[in-house]
């Protein structure tokens, strides 16, 4: 089939889409549901700026297909937040200033999520093995670091 | 000064794009579209030099979903050449291509699958001619030209000893020199050392695309792009179609990093051409790959020649640097100046006789990167520094404390004085790292750097305007990009603290040439004190009208009035504005408005060298303790310190994040990270090859120190930042390996492949 | 692949394809029977995504995440069983490896980083024919056996063996020889330019039946029985260990000679890595 009819869980409400085979899901999240936060840089999968929760695992929207999705649990960043406020993580990267030009930060915001929920008490060499998946050429990375161990603080 | 306690400079508040940024809600040139919008892809030459003989688009042209394929045949009308200095990059290729990438055609589609089918349709004949793959091969006697024709531009004006030449020889553009003193104080040192040192090239690795949406509707053109300098693109386009200025609007909204490389004309000149034949709106956007082929930092071969005393006294330097300037110009001709300004380095000096020659070869343009020229600089002139203390047995600590430039001292003869104390930020990073204290084991050692660059732009003109609504909202208004700087939040807090009223009240307008005031553009770390000037006398002017309008509502004068909050406060009486206001001017209410200008001075004399007197200098001093694996040649970064001095911190976080980022892209450098060629193509031209610094790569310690030290010449005491940071840490890392195993590496990357082979040299 | 001056990597360029999503092994591979030479199967999609991005034309795709038996881990007489489909984040974490296994499981921890651990396959990483990839140089090392199916049936192939295997069916599953004196090592900290992989019996101290797996260096994984004359122990091991790597790097092939380093560099780091590794495993006893 060329295209596949699929019914998933998008930040928490139920979304039904005839997709191309063929289509990415950061191509969905973007142009049929308009949600502009998840951003597309490298489109290979390295740098990460596109990622998004997949049933809790971060995943490169840019190298996974719409189809994958089906029955699954996806969260974006706009998915994250807490009702109108933020979530612990986007608090921390917020108070922590752990973000410049703000490219990648809704992908690794949600690569951080995803390491919290795996391992709410994470040490400094824990966060820098885990938060290598993505790219930031801004910030050097500590302040992300030292963000992601404040969040981790903040929930427990 | 910096004693003073101030409301909001230094305060603890969230970035003014924080919540946007952190919420997804930040929107970028790369999220602009359009109705009706088309889409754009680029042809690029696979060849590195060749002459474009024929381009047959007719297949490509008649692809369903085609709406036109833009080749140097639609350029009727315009001047189709653009460049900082010196106007060599076509549009699109008109007579021959440079560099593989070069582009050649444009498609126009209803997508971007049938965009890029429409390139493979592209019939192109070249007649292929030997390529220039380094600086060597350009300058030899029977290179063949990159240009046949000198291509026109302009020299800058200069002062007291600086001078430059455009075309002084062929596949050279410009050649940038510096003198004063005299050479014969060569004759009287003790010593004469000759090194040679090579920097390797990296790219910038932004992660928004290069990107610009276009319209051209009747006489109307609109352009949205992440750019860094939307006046100047607007002045480029204007001149490029021969339309005028004020009928060309460039907006700009956040840009995802652009370190130098999204200045000037990028996406912009193909999505405008192609918007206008089409009729239709029109996207550009560059994959990571082709933004590897647009632009990068200056690969250079750089001569020292230093003579010094026995009891290590600096006395006189002559340096050759030969810049790999790409095959187009683009920020060439600065960046040389920038290299030659900044080759004595932090010392003192007797003579100083510099040349920089910007070479033309067959790779991608080199242009602005972080540093500008200071970073080649600081690599030659920091090794060389530590070099020749180990020669003449002397601490490396030793030799820089007794030739480093005092506070207040000019950095050379008309030029403006340090504005830092060296010795005391060099004893900061000494005391972090226990430098006096290291341990003498071979295998492990510390390295020290310290770096000096001219921050504020040359004869840069800053313009702001600052309103304030009826209930007090303040919007400032200000070409300043927030390209993740913290431009905006510096920016915004000072009208804040003009103004006294809270941060989070004060909203930096949408940047649009239209409406916004003029300013140069987003570079040489100039947004907190230039345009910062330009805001506080906005602010200050603004500030000044309310007050008059309450001192007449109030019947007093209004240097009995003090402005806190909205409210003006006469003697013990609060009296809120927004009352008042709707008072006087019915139901609408009403707006304030003011403006502010600011532009460094040229002195009568022309005694400053680059024409007006440096604003502020941005320093980089910098330690690494290393431990190098003997058998593998690895080099471990057990800590590194990094230090600039921001003169009064507006904004911790993004003051400190800047360092920091700065710093991380020198240890890539430094390391691992470069562009390799490979014949005239990118060998790593991809995001899978081409290796940047992850949160994996970070130093077992990374510290720094962001100083307040408290000269700072800018608004409240502010320096401007954010390219300290790199500067340092190349030469640091190169030190302290030569403090660990005795080896000395001129060349970057340092890779352990190379330690080895210099360990086995040892033996 | 194309030119990345002309076909650069975007999920714009992937080409519309039929999807199918069988429910078991058998029925994939009726699918490739029936599709046969205009098909492709999927995992993670890592490699795939990659190839389809920059241009590869696919007519079929059949995807391989929806059969189960593919995802599955078990352990049977000595015998680690990895389903092809088992993705490198369910060998770093799951609760079996962790037990029976426990050093592959570190190994797999350090593969790539999270987001491909999370998507990346086992069978995936072994077929993409990279050099830079580790599972082929750790499977060898650790003298593992890819299985494939087809119509007709089953048939094994020694990992050593892999790079001839294009048309050899569906990989189905991966299977490990493990046992409790069974130690494994890979050093990764040399990547790009070469990684070594060392499996061993150690017992009371003596290193015996070595196995060494080489990655980075050459265009395929390489690598097979280590050479010993005998068990090492920790007595010898700086030493010998030294002289038995020298050794084994001396008879491998030329290694590549790229911009990343020289064939000469990559050789005498074969050597490095593998002499640390025999100490560590003698030391650790």
């Amino acid at each position: 089939m060329k295209t596949v009819s699929i019914r998933f869980n998008l930040n928490g409400r139920q979304v039904s889409h005839e997709v191309p085979a063929n289509q990415t899901l950061i191509d969905l999240i973007r142009r049929q549901e308009r949600l502009l936060g998840t951003k597309l840089s490298c489109d290979q999968a390295v740098c990460g700026a596109c990622t998004v929760l997949v049933n809790g695992q971060p995943r490169a929207a840019c190298a996974t297909f719409a189809f994958e999705a089906d029955a699954q649990d996806v969260v974006t960043i706009e998915g994250l937040a807490d009702g109108d406020g933020l979530s612990a993580v986007q608090q921390a990267f917020l108070d922590n200033a752990a973000f410049q030009c703000g490219y990648c930060t809704p992908g690794m915001i949600m690569l951080a999520a995803a390491l919290l929920q795996q391992d709410p008490d994470p040490g400094e060499a824990a966060i820098r093995r885990w938060m290598g998946a993505n790219i930031c050429r801004c910030t050097g990375y500590q302040m992300i670091v030292d963000a992601v161990r404040a969040a981790a603080g903040a929930k427990s | 000064m910096t004693g003073e306690r101030l409301r909001t400079i230094g305060s603890a508040q969230p970035r003014r794009d924080g919540i946007g940024k952190v919420t997804g809600n930040a929107r970028f040139a790369a999220d602009v579209e359009l109705p009706g919008m088309l889409h754009a892809k680029v042809l690029r030459s696979p060849h590195a030099h060749a002459r474009v003989v024929r381009i047959d688009t007719s297949k490509a042209a008649r692809l369903a979903g085609v709406h036109h394929v833009a080749t140097r045949d639609d350029f009727a009308g315009m001047q189709p050449v653009y460049g900082w200095l010196i106007k060599d990059q076509p549009v699109l290729a008109i007579d021959k291509v440079r560099y593989v990438g070069d582009m050649i055609a444009a498609v126009a589609a209803d997508d971007e699958a049938t965009a890029y089918r429409a390139l493979d349709l592209i019939d192109v004949d070249y007649e292929l001619l030997p390529d220039l793959q380094s600086i060597e091969a350009a300058l030899e006697a029977d290179a063949p030209a990159l240009f046949e024709e000198p291509p026109i531009g302009f020299v800058n004006t200069y002062g007291q000893g600086a001078s430059a030449e455009k075309d002084p020889r062929k596949n050279v553009c410009y050649r940038f020199n510096y003198r004063t003193g005299d050479a014969s104080v060569f004759g009287g040192c003790d010593h004469i050392f000759e090194d040679t040192f090579t920097f390797s090239r990296m790219q910038h690795y932004f992660l928004e695309p290069y990107v610009a949406v276009a319209q051209w509707q009747g006489d109307q053109v609109e352009v949205w792009s992440a750019t860094q300098s939307p006046f100047l693109n607007r002045k480029e386009l204007a001149r490029v179609f021969q339309h005028p200025e004020e009928k060309i609007t460039v907006n700009v909204l956040y840009v995802g990093g652009g370190y130098g490389a999204k200045t000037g004309c990028k996406t912009e000149p193909i999505a405008v051409l192609l918007a206008r034949i089409t009729a239709r709106p029109v996207r550009l956007a560059f994959t990571m790959e082709e933004q590897l082929l647009t632009n990068t930092q200056h690969a250079a071969v750089l001569k020292l020649r230093t003579g010094v005393m026995n009891d290590g006294t600096l006395v006189a330097r002559q340096s050759e640097i030969l810049l790999n300037a790409g095959a187009y110009s683009d920020a060439s001709p600065l960046v040389a100046e920038k290299a030659g300004y900044r080759i004595p380095g932090s010392y003192r000096w007797r003579h100083i006789d510099t040349q920089v020659d910007c070479v033309l070869t067959n790779q991608a343009p080199a242009g602005a990167f972080r540093g500008f020229g200071g970073t080649q600089a600081a690599w030659a002139s920091e090794s060389q520094i530590d070099m020749i203390a180990r020669r003449l047995g002397i601490d490396p600590y030793a030799l820089r404390m007794k030739n480093l430039k005092d506070l207040g001292e000019a950095f050379v003869p008309g030029e403006s004085a340090i504005d830092s104390d060296l010795r005391l930020g060099l004893d900061l990073i000494c005391e972090r790292l226990d430098y006096q204290n290291r341990p003498k084991r071979r295998g492990h050692g510390i390295g020290l750097s310290v770096v000096l660059k001219d921050g504020g732009g040359v004869n840069k003109a800053a313009h702001a305007m600052v309103k304030a609504t009826t209930n007090g909202g303040i919007i400032v208004s200000s070409a300043t990009v927030e390209l993740g700087q913290g431009a905006h939040t510096a920016l915004t807090s000072m009208a804040a603290e003009v103004l006294n009223c809270e941060a989070g009240r004060v909203t930096f307008a949408a940047i649009s040439t239209g409406s916004t005031p003029w300013e140069q553009g987003t570079f040489a770390s100039s947004g907190t004190t230039i345009m910062g000037r330009a805001v506080v006398a906005a602010a200050a002017q603004l500030k000044e009208k309310v007050l008059a309008f309450a001192a007449e509502d109030l019947g007093c004068s209004p240097d009995q009035l003090i402005l806190e909050d909205w409210t003006v406060r006469k003697g013990n009486e609060v009296i809120p504005l927004a009352p008042m206001i709707m008072k006087n001017f019915g139901g609408p209410g009403f707006e304030f408005t003011g403006t502010g200008y600011y532009k460094p001075r040229v002195p009568d004399d022309h005694s400053a060298p680059l024409e007006t007197p440096v604003d502020f200098w941005e320093i980089g001093w910098g330690g690494a303790e290393v431990e190098v694996d003997q058998q593998t040649g690895q080099v471990r970064v057990l800590k590194l310190v990094v230090s600039s001095d921001f003169g009064r911190i507006v904004h911790h976080g993004a003051c400190r994040g800047q360092d920091e980022g700065s710093a991380m892209m020198g240890l890539g450098q430094a390391l691992f990270e470069t562009v390799l060629y490979d014949g005239g193509r990118p060998a790593n031209g991809t995001p899978l090859s081409y290796r940047v610094p992850l949160s994996t790569d970070l130093p077992g310690e990374f510290i720094s120190i962001s100083q307040e030290q408290g000269h700072g010449r800018g608004p409240f005491g502010t320096k401007g930042g954010g390219e300290g940071g790199i500067l340092p840490v190349a030469s640091a890392i190169a030190n302290a390996i030569d403090d660990a195993v005795g080896v000395r590496i001129t060349d970057l990357p340092i890779t352990p492949e190379k330690v080895l082979a210099a360990l086995d040299k040892q033996k | 692949m194309t030119d990345a001056a002309q076909t650069p990597g975007t999920h714009r360029n992937i080409p519309a394809f039929d999807l199918h999503r069988p429910a078991s092994i058998a029925e994939a591979c009726r699918l490739a029977e029936k599709f046969a030479g205009r098909c492709v199967f999927m995992g993670g999609g890592v490699d795939l995504l990659q190839n389809l991005k920059s241009g590869l034309a696919v007519e079929n795709l059949i995807y391989l995440k929806s059969v189960p038996e593919l995802r599955a881990i078990g352990i049977e007489d000595g015998t680690l069983r990895i389903g092809a489909c088992v993705t490198h984040r369910d060998l770093e974490t799951d609760p079996l490896i962790a037990v029976h296994a426990p050093a592959l499981a570190k190994v797999w921890g350090e593969i790539g980083n999270v987001r491909i651990r999370i998507a990346g396959t086992l069978g995936g990483n072994i077929l993409s024919g990279d050099p830079g990839y580790d599972g082929l140089p750790a499977l060898i090392a650790l003298n593992a056996v890819a299985v494939f199916e087809d119509t007709n049936g089953p048939r094994a192939v020694p990992a050593a063996q892999l790079a001839g295997a294009e048309n050899a069916g569906l990989l189905t599953a991966i299977e490990v020889p493990i046992a409790p004196s069974r130690r494994f090592l890979m050093d990764r900290s040399l990547k790009p330019v070469v990684s070594v992989a060392l499996s061993a019996d150690v017992r009371g101290g003596a290193v015996a039946n070595a196995r060494v797996g080489v990655g980075c260096a050459f265009r395929i994984a390489t690598g097979g029985p280590l050479p010993m004359a005998g068990d090492l122990t920790t007595a010898d091991a700086a030493a010998r260990g030294a002289a038995i790597a020298q050794e084994f790097a001396g008879q491998l092939p030329d290694p590549l000679d790229d911009v990343f380093a020289s064939s000469g560099y990559r050789r005498r780091m074969i050597a490095v890595l593998l002499a640390r590794q025999l100490r560590a495993l003698a030391e650790a006893g």
